[in-house]
């Protein structure tokens, strides 16, 4: 198994401690190799917080979250840095506005690596951006540039898994149709496995293998993109799916 | 360093800087009198080509006193103001960066600090030590930090929940690096615009203790004492107090005119703008 959550339950308190927000309760699921994982929800379903615990950014309470069999509290810094890497909603804010975009990618690797830039070349060539933007800085690119960029940082890292949180929220149709092909780009490589949030379900239909609906923190269908679209017991589900049917037509 | 030099306001107020520290080091070589070379039937003269900013009370010149002046005012205001820097900055970093119950010792603490009039401190301080210019830029900069650190704690707060901040944790990044070059570029702003003012306000702090006869020790001056001594006469001999006032003003303009440039130099989108 790549993931597997067990039980995994987080509340979020006030300040003062006496409320608390159940953001996950009792969520368990699997996900085996060379499967994309599509996790969709509406706003605050826990769908980030889930993603925030599988990339060690937020401690969970209770349950158990492995990868690759291991516990996640378990990895090495660094180790950990090449089993998962996120990208986030906002690519604005996702690069140090103070350094070169080169600077940040070069972050990625290892100190004494010799052939950098080839490394950072390969992963450009992959997001299809031109080489000559080095020496540029963060706020000289769009927010679709940014967000490839922000994709191949994350994978010059050669992650297991490779975590994008809305990558598609705040950018335009372009944008967002070019972020999708290199997903699929990705998957074909298969050396990296994504996970990947979304509330559009199109979009998840159409890059994962399997699908996590959650809804106020619990799960309310997982399974396969098949099992989704012809279970329709679940309102939840029936509601998603015929909403995307409108917006189609 | 190149970007710096290209700004002209950069470069005015490095030659400013640079022009004190040379007459500080060069002081013996530049004054025309000693520094406390006295002259009882030249007292309160008004500024003359013999005395270009005129004498004091005790017939000295005021020109050369101020020349000597400048090795005190400038050590006083650089080293207490590196302190206040160094431990206003890690603390502030620290606190805002970790969160939690590191954050609140170090806030409570600074909180206590805070709770001390920080004049009636140093004054205290400095009466059970001895009274000399060195313990009073420690004493100085001991005290002071704890509005930077403050500061810097709120805008790393903000800072950290940045995306980049996350991502550069999730390259495995050591704290130490991230502190470095994920931080204090995004801080430099306030960090810089708050250490011109301190070297200013530690100059005048460092006069006012001058004043009470626990800074520099007669005949040695420096510029806020002989600000301070001239306020007795400033109806009948204004250079006293309007020179050396005028040299503290170019001074603390000088680091914010350095601190305004290095500001931009850390700012790519200013320069982006400004072409």
């Amino acid at each position: 198994m790549l993931i597997s959550v067990k039980n995994l339950t987080k509340n979020y308190k006030t300040e003062s401690g006496k409320v608390t927000v159940g953001a996950l309760k009792d969520v368990s699921f699997e996900i085996e190799k060379r499967k994309v994982l599509g996790i969709i929800g509406e706003s605050g379903s826990g769908k980030s917080t889930l993603v925030r615990i599988l990339s060690r950014l937020e401690n969970f309470d209770s349950g158990s979250v492995e990868i690759n069999g291991k516990d996640i509290y378990c990895f090495g810094k660094k180790e950990f840095s090449r089993t998962v890497q996120m990208i986030f909603q906002n690519p604005y804010a996702s690069f140090n506005p103070k350094l070169t975009v080169g600077y940040s990618l070069s972050e990625a690797l290892e100190k004494n690596c010799k052939n950098k830039k080839e490394l950072i070349m390969n992963k450009l060539a992959l997001v299809g951006i031109d080489e000559d933007i080095l020496d540029k800085y963060p706020h000289q690119f769009s927010g679709g540039q940014r967000q490839r960029l922000a994709i191949a940082r994350a994978l010059l890292k050669e992650p297991d898994i490779l975590i994008a949180d809305e990558p598609f929220a705040s950018l335009d149709a372009v944008s967002q149709s070019i972020i999708t092909d290199i997903f699929i780009r990705i998957k074909k490589d298969k050396k990296t496995n994504i996970v990947f949030i979304t509330h559009d379900i199109s979009s998840a239909f159409e890059i994962s293998d399997k699908i996590l609906i959650l809804k106020n923190g619990n799960i309310v269908k997982y399974g396969t993109i098949d099992d989704i679209k012809n279970d329709r017991t679940n309102d939840y589900v029936n509601e998603l799916i015929e909403a995307d049917y409108l917006l189609e037509q | 360093m190149k970007k710096l030099l290209k700004n002209k306001f950069a470069v005015l107020g490095i030659s400013i800087i640079a022009l004190l520290i040379l007459a500080a080091f060069f002081a013996p070589v530049i004054s025309p009198y000693g520094q406390s070379e006295q002259n009882l039937y030249q007292r309160l003269l008004p500024p003359s080509s013999e005395h270009f900013f005129g004498t004091d009370d005790l017939g000295r010149d005021v020109f050369s006193r101020m020349i000597y002046g400048s090795r005190i005012s400038l050590a006083v205001g650089f080293i207490s103001v590196f302190i206040i820097l160094f431990i206003g900055t890690s603390l502030g970093i620290i606190s805002g960066y970790f969160g939690g119950k590191t954050d609140s010792v170090i806030m409570r603490f600074t909180d206590i600090v805070l709770c001390f009039p920080t004049f009636f401190l140093i004054l205290l301080i400095i009466a059970f030590l001895e009274p000399n210019i060195f313990n009073v830029m420690i004493v100085i900069g001991l005290t002071s930090w704890p509005g930077l650190a403050r500061l810097i704690r709120a805008e790393v707060l903000s800072l950290k929940e940045r995306e980049f901040i996350s991502v550069a944790k999730m390259m495995g990044i050591d704290n130490l690096k991230i502190f470095a070059v994920h931080i204090l570029p995004n801080i430099i702003s306030p960090l810089m615009v708050y250490a011109s003012l301190a070297i200013g306000g530690a100059i005048l702090t460092e006069s006012a203790l001058s004043f009470l006869g626990l800074g520099v020790q007669p005949p040695m001056s420096s510029w806020g004492q002989i600000l301070t001594s001239g306020k007795d006469y400033i109806y009948i001999a204004w250079w006293l107090s309007v020179f050396p006032g005028i040299a503290i003003l170019i001074t603390v303009l000088a680091f914010n005119l350095i601190g305004e440039a290095i500001r931009d130099v850390f700012d790519p989108k200013e320069e982006y703008v400004r072409k």
